[in-house]
């Protein structure tokens, strides 16, 4: 039983580790606090995780561990943006030739991490609103309008919008 | 469903699409065009947010844990042969008959060990990633512990980064006539004295060369002894 578990544990390292570290930098915008979140998140999930039953469970919650390690770091809670949040002084910053992926990166920077983070959620992570809005302590409203925004302004970022126009 | 909702929809989660907004799409051209727009822009986002990870994370995550099983210490263990007798200067090594064996317990977290858990956990997933590698770092590395090796018959397949307990080494994949072979040179790990140990199926030959040592890492003592051959002094 204890084997099983521990090499599964070893398993999950593998298969999750990469992703881990790539949402823990989008958190925090450093790749050194970014290893260390996911040190600390297995550190902690391998001390639960003999008890874990529900291993279906195990990706949901190897984030929210991060998650909340990241904001026990930063010593918050919880994020108390505002979800009619003003996106426009996104658009004021962004660089006129913006395509490819430094300048998507540098649009996803400069999102609020309110919008930021349940849009990696979904797309790198895979998560349904409702998995982001329990993750989040949010409703799936609250989540799908958070999305919905995140991409609008990321679609002005990218300019979409202009070249579909002058197609 | 109208065109409003299809497209509040489609902006926060465009991959779950029910079947009424399926059938929206295929009869609206404008929301067609948006759906296509949205896919596009998310696998412009997946692709930005894709940032490289660093190499063998998840080994270095494996290695700090610091609970582990009992299994894994009594496997460590189990085969460990010291080459108490054999006090070799390189490149001298004596064969398989002239080692001397007598059993000495190493926990998992002796070097010999973590190299095999590394080759065998990490090492076929360095090596899909398909990268040569600097051969200044091995250069460099072989120099720290005043070594070269002899490439006649020697190829090498990988040369990349990797981690042992607080200190971080060398390590190379070299095509030899007995098949791929790796060694990890640990230049700041001092090595006492040579040590044989078999773990996982793998036998790990650890080698004193310089303030550090090398650790070869072969399907069998043999082969790890003939690859141990290649490195030589100077």
């Amino acid at each position: 039983m204890f084997d099983s578990k521990h090499l599964e544990f070893e398993s999950l390292v593998k298969a999750y580790s990469a992703e881990l570290y790539r949402y823990g930098y989008w958190l925090c915008s450093d790749r050194f606090v970014a290893e260390d979140l996911v040190q600390e998140t297995f550190a902690r999930a391998w001390n639960a995780w003999v008890s874990l039953r529900d291993d279906r469970a195990a990706k949901s919650w190897l984030y929210t561990i991060l998650r909340n390690e990241h904001a026990r770091l930063y010593e918050r809670k919880r994020l108390d943006i505002a979800d009619d949040q003003d996106l426009d002084a996104l658009e004021d910053q962004r660089l006129r030739s913006v395509s490819g992926e430094l300048e998507m990166r540098q649009a996803l920077h400069a999102l609020p991490e309110a919008y930021r983070e349940p849009l990696l959620l979904q797309v790198m992570g895979g998560f349904t609103c409702n998995e982001i809005a329990r993750m989040m302590s949010l409703t799936p409203g609250a989540v799908m309008t958070r999305l919905s925004r995140a991409r609008l302004a990321l679609r002005k970022e990218a300019g979409t919008d202009n070249k579909e126009a002058s197609a | 469903m109208n065109c409003l909702e299809c497209r509040r929809l489609l902006l926060a989660s465009p991959r779950a699409r029910n079947a009424q907004q399926q059938a929206h799409i295929a009869g609206c051209h404008e929301c067609e065009r948006l759906a296509g727009r949205v896919a596009g822009l998310d696998r412009q986002i997946e692709e930005a947010a894709r940032i490289p990870v660093p190499d063998a994370l998840a080994h270095r995550i494996l290695l700090a844990r610091h609970r582990r099983p009992l299994r894994q210490y009594v496997a460590a263990a189990a085969v460990v042969i010291m080459s108490a007798a054999v006090t070799l200067s390189l490149p001298g090594v004596q064969d398989a008959a002239g080692i001397a064996a007598p059993l000495q317990a190493v926990g998992p977290t002796h070097p010999a060990v973590t190299a095999i858990g590394f080759v065998v956990d990490q090492q076929p997933g360095l090596l899909e990633e398909g990268r040569a590698g600097d051969p200044a770092i091995l250069e460099h590395g072989l120099k720290r512990l005043g070594l070269s090796i002899k490439t006649e018959g020697v190829t090498v397949a990988y040369i990349g980064r990797c981690y042992m307990p607080e200190t971080e080494c060398d390590h190379i994949v070299l095509n030899t006539p007995d098949g791929q072979v790796s060694v990890i040179l640990v230049p700041d790990y001092p090595v006492d004295a040579r040590v044989l140990v078999a773990d996982r199926r793998m036998t790990a030959l650890v080698t004193p060369a310089g303030k550090g040592g090398y650790i070869v890492v072969a399907g069998s003592p043999k082969v790890a002894r003939r690859t141990e051959k290649l490195f030589v002094k100077g």
